[in-house]
């Protein structure tokens, strides 16, 4: 047999054998020193002389081949990986996912909003004093208008605060008009808890102070809040209500964002679902903070946090939030 | 308050059905909580008393309608001897009852209401009692004006004094209990002793009863403050009192009695002495307010014509009068919440309608800026979630009966919380770790597997005579103080925040796996395992509590990018023997030291106790990356460095390799 035969046939017998066995095995049976081609290279001595360059460049030829086949194989496999079909319909891989809570992300979501319409965030403490949570919001002392803020008290004057409202007499009494702020915190109310009451719960309240401010301002800010917040196709309505801190005071329905506005249980069949109490601010509450209320107006406005995530999610019992299972608030 | 309409159609025609009449007051500011066939279910908002009534509802209606509102006429024939003959009312305070009438009503036949009347009341609420005490609750609820029936044969001496209690005075009430009455409080009395607590309930001994013969009746004006305190006092309310506390129509205490003197006339079958003796001191004075047509417009956003103006406020009944491009305005008792210029205001708003101002957004642009308090904390949110925390929402209090005390964030005494009715079923958390551990437990009880909790909130204390919150984040995990250490670490590295892990003390917690954290070398919270006892777990867990403003203060959310290196690194691992007693921090501190700046950082994999390992010792293993800034490092050079190390343990530490 020819040398020329003797290639290919070892060629031949490579490509079978690559088929079966791995790279590792591969190597020394061909490339390596005892190896096949090590044997062709050999016979090259029992050539004639003429004949042996270019039979030397034929097997040098080879041997790069195969070592690139070789090496081309084993980096194949290795990222290929385990030569096993996996089932894809097994359930993957990943870290658990923490969560965050309803309540708060509902806050951030309302807080963002009016963010985007120019509102500044404050704070203020959770217990308060009398004057700022009752007096200076023009609620005096043995009014009717009290009953409605029932109160947890630490020791007179101190109180846990009924309202996020002490933020604004606090924020009006430190800055000049014009003033625009949203007060987002707890609030405390002495509640038997119910499906809809809580002894505990959150408030954000916004306030926009200045000369020239109207109550169709105030119509204008919430209407961008709710189209906003549940989209364009929202609308408002504005009732008169009672506050003793703004005149003239409104209650504010948005039309159902759960129904359509088309009647369910969540509206009560009425199509419309009251979310917000607002108003302007009353003169007498401009005075208290030194703010001359003949030079500025200003509205304000306040919303349960609780409430509206309860209508976002179909939430049915406000005391869920509080209980803290995990079985809830992985749904969030 | 229920209000039926079939009543209401008595002074004006309804504007179609319940529904469309609900509606009409809903827009104009009165809420209905519930249509029942004929009957509203109002809600009166504290401002208007003269909504408290049927009359009052009927007049609303016809304002915001524009329909005629009739009112009866509360004439009657009178017969027998004038009231003023017999009896005497004497006001000793003036200050507290500015108005007090007596009418008399002799040989009333005291039996049920006829059925008209019965069903009226039943339908508002009220159970029927007998025909006398039935006309005072009609008219109550009629005209919002409260009555009372006394039977005048009971009553000692012909003559009523309203004054202030004596000390040490009681009365028995007509629901039976036996009040205790205090010089503040102000009484109806006869010649010798109370016979009503003013305003809010009658006594018992001068009740109207089955042989009730001539009726006293009384319709009073009182101070509405004096009215709520006494009532509050001695927890005793009543439909007089919600309606006194709110303030009746001055000028409606005459035409009340008139009405209930004719219906008591109709139904009781009495003979009305003639007359009324009317005691009223200095009758007090409306307010007047100036209401500028220009303002109504700079408030509402909505020009409103200026004889609009004046129609409107004129149909609520008030006195208006034109003075230089200006009206004053006087409004009637019965909308005593009409006082200043912005009341009428939101008069003209609301009879106008809400709905016809527009919606103006052009109140400008304004840049904001998220605060560092909200950057930090949404940080804090985001990673402490992203590390598979579940965000929770704990009660600021604490159970009152069980204290759980971790007393590091204060050492005074626990807060107390007082409820309106003067309970204290709970205090205000010092500590937060109580409140998460509890979440643990619920969860664990519902057999879920557990994740660390976390929440940022406050925690209470007393600052010397007031009191303060401090926002603190708290976290709290399954497992030991390690635990919880890697969640604050990452959150650490995150913000930016160097901080300490410092063992001591810290009481409440259990002993021996506690840690002060530290910011900048200063006190900003703590570490530990729950003991058992605090919150009742099954698993082990540990809590952590750190005060957020410290977080605020320290936190670099935005810090200056530094270069990668980009030459290869080695890497070594080393198992090493140690006794007990070492803490990482001292192998950290000596691996550091021999390591040199080659040693690019350090990691511990693992503790090693049992079989090859004499007791007294533990078994350490600990990876490290070796790196050098400007060339390839050899595996020789860093395996010199190994040596030294391993030399270092052995000669401080009494290490050996494993």
């Amino acid at each position: 047999m020819s040398l020329d035969a003797k290639i290919e046939a070892l060629k031949a017998e490579f490509e079978k054998e690559a088929s079966s066995l791995p790279a590792e095995q591969l190597r020394p049976r061909f490339v390596g020193p005892s190896g096949k081609v090590r044997a062709l290279f050999g016979e090259l001595k029992t050539l004639p002389p003429d004949h042996k360059k270019a039979a030397g460049e034929k097997l040098n030829a080879l041997k790069n081949d195969l070592e690139a086949r070789i090496e081309a194989l084993a980096s194949a496999k290795a990222a290929v990986g385990p030569q096993r079909a996996v089932d894809l319909t097994l359930p993957g891989r990943a870290p658990e996912l923490g969560r965050r809570h309803p309540v708060y992300r509902t806050w951030d979501e309302i807080v963002r909003v009016f963010s985007r319409l120019g509102f500044d965030v404050v704070y203020g403490p959770e217990v308060e004093v009398e004057a700022n949570n009752f007096e200076a919001l023009n609620i005096p002392v043995d009014h009717p208008a009290r009953d409605s803020f029932d109160t947890f008290y630490v020791e007179p004057p101190y109180l846990l605060r009924s309202h996020t409202s002490p933020v604004q007499i606090r924020t009006m009494k430190a800055r000049k008009p014009p003033i625009r702020v949203l007060c987002p915190g707890k609030v405390f109310r002495p509640d038997k808890p119910d499906a809809g009451h809580s002894p505990m719960f959150h408030q954000v309240e916004g306030l926009l102070v200045g000369p020239g401010v109207t109550f169709a301002h105030l119509k204008g800010v919430l209407d961008l809040f709710v189209k906003s917040m549940w989209g364009p196709a929202t609308t408002v309505r504005f009732r008169p209500s009672f506050f003793p801190f703004t005149e003239p005071s409104a209650e504010v329905d948005v039309t159902c964002f759960i129904c359509g506005a088309k009647g369910c249980p969540a509206c009560k069949q009425s199509g419309w679902v009251e979310i917000l109490g607002s108003g302007m601010v009353h003169p007498k509450v401009l005075a208290n903070c030194g703010i001359d209320p003949e030079e500025n107006t200003g509205f304000a406005f306040g919303m349960g946090v609780e409430r509206i995530a309860m209508l976002r999610w179909g939430i049915p019992d406000i005391r869920r939030f509080t209980e803290n299972h995990f079985a809830f608030l992985r749904q969030f | 308050m229920r209000v039926p309409l079939s009543w209401v159609k008595d002074y004006v025609e309804l504007p179609g059905s319940p529904a469309d009449a609900a509606k009409r007051l809903v827009m104009a500011g009165v809420g209905v909580e519930a249509v029942e066939g004929d009957v509203l279910d109002l809600e009166i908002t504290a401002n208007r008393s003269d909504l408290l009534s049927v009359v009052g509802v009927a007049r609303e209606i016809a304002l915001v309608s524009g329909r005629p509102f009739k009112e009866p006429a509360a004439q009657f024939t009178p017969a027998g001897a004038p009231v003023g003959k017999e009896w005497a009312v004497e006001v000793k305070a003036a200050d507290l009852c500015p108005r007090y009438t007596a009418r008399l009503v002799r040989n009333v036949v005291v039996g049920p209401s006829p059925s008209w009347m019965s069903a009226r009341l039943e339908a508002a609420g009220i159970r029927p009692v007998n025909n006398v005490v039935d006309v005072t609750n009609y008219v109550l609820l009629e005209s919002g004006q409260p009555l009372h029936a006394f039977d005048a044969r009971l009553l000692r001496g012909k003559r009523i004094v309203v004054r202030r209690a004596a000390a040490g005075e009681k009365i028995a009430a007509i629901d039976g209990k036996t009040y205790a009455l205090t010089p503040d409080m102000l009484v109806i009395a006869d010649a010798e002793r109370p016979v009503a607590i003013a305003g809010v309930m009658g006594g018992k001994e001068t009740e109207i009863g089955p042989s009730t013969v001539d009726v006293l009746l009384e319709s009073a004006a009182f101070d509405p403050v004096s009215v709520r305190r006494t009532g509050r006092r001695l927890a005793l309310a009543s439909e007089s009192s919600y309606r006194f506390e709110r303030g009746v129509d001055f000028d409606g205490v005459d035409w009340a009695s008139r009405r209930a003197v004719e219906l008591l006339v109709q139904v009781a079958a009495g003979q009305a002495a003639e007359g009324v003796v009317d005691v009223s001191t200095a009758r007090p004075e409306r307010p007047t307010a100036r209401v500028r047509p220009s303002r109504v417009a700079a408030v509402l956003g909505l020009p409103v014509a200026t004889p609009r103006i004046r129609e409107i406020l004129s149909g609520l009944g008030c006195q208006v009068a034109d003075t230089d491009g200006a009206f004053e305005v006087t409004a009637p008792w019965k909308r005593r919440d009409l006082r200043i210029e912005a009341d009428y205001i939101e008069e003209v708003a609301r009879i106008e309608g809400y709905d016809r101002i527009p919606c103006d957004t052009g109140f400008g642009l304004r840049a904001t800026q998220d605060s560092p308090e909200d950057r930090v904390r949404e940080e804090v949110r985001a990673t402490l979630a992203g590390l598979g925390a579940y965000e929770v929402l704990t009660w600021s209090f604490e159970d009152a009966k069980t204290p759980n005390r971790i007393p590091f964030w204060t050492d005074g005494p626990l807060l107390p919380l007082r409820d309106p009715q003067g309970n204290v079923d709970r205090t205000l958390r010092e500590a937060m770790a109580p409140s998460l551990l509890r979440v643990l437990q619920t969860n664990e009880a519902y057999r879920e597997a557990l994740h660390p909790v976390f929440e940022i909130a406050a925690v209470y204390h007393r600052e010397g005579k007031a009191y303060g919150d401090r926002m603190v984040l708290g976290i709290a995990a399954p497992g030991d103080p390690l635990d919880v250490k890697g969640l604050l670490e990452v959150l650490m590295r995150r913000l930016g925040v160097s901080f300490e892990v410092h063992p001591s003390a810290v009481a409440g917690l259990e002993p021996g796996t506690t840690a002060e954290l530290r910011i900048e070398g200063r006190r900003a919270g703590y570490l530990g395992q729950a003991p058992a006892g605090l919150v009742d777990l099954r698993q082990p867990a540990a809590v952590a509590e750190v005060d957020f403003s410290r977080l605020v203060e320290s936190a670099k959310l935005v810090r200056p990018y530094r270069d990668f290196n980009r030459q290869p690194p080695v890497d070594r691992d080393l198992n090493v023997v140690l006794p007990d007693a070492v803490r990482w921090s001292e192998v950290e501190a000596l691996v550091r030291e021999a390591g040199g700046g080659l040693l690019e950082s350090l990691g511990f994999a693992s503790e090693y106790r049992g079989k090859g390992i004499e007791p007294g010792k533990k078994a350490w293993a600990f990876s490290m990356v070796f790196r050098a800034q400007d060339r390839t490092l050899t595996g020789e050079e860093a395996d010199g460095r190994v040596k030294a190390i391993l030399e270092a343990l052995k000669a401080r530490l009494g290490a050996v390799q494993r």
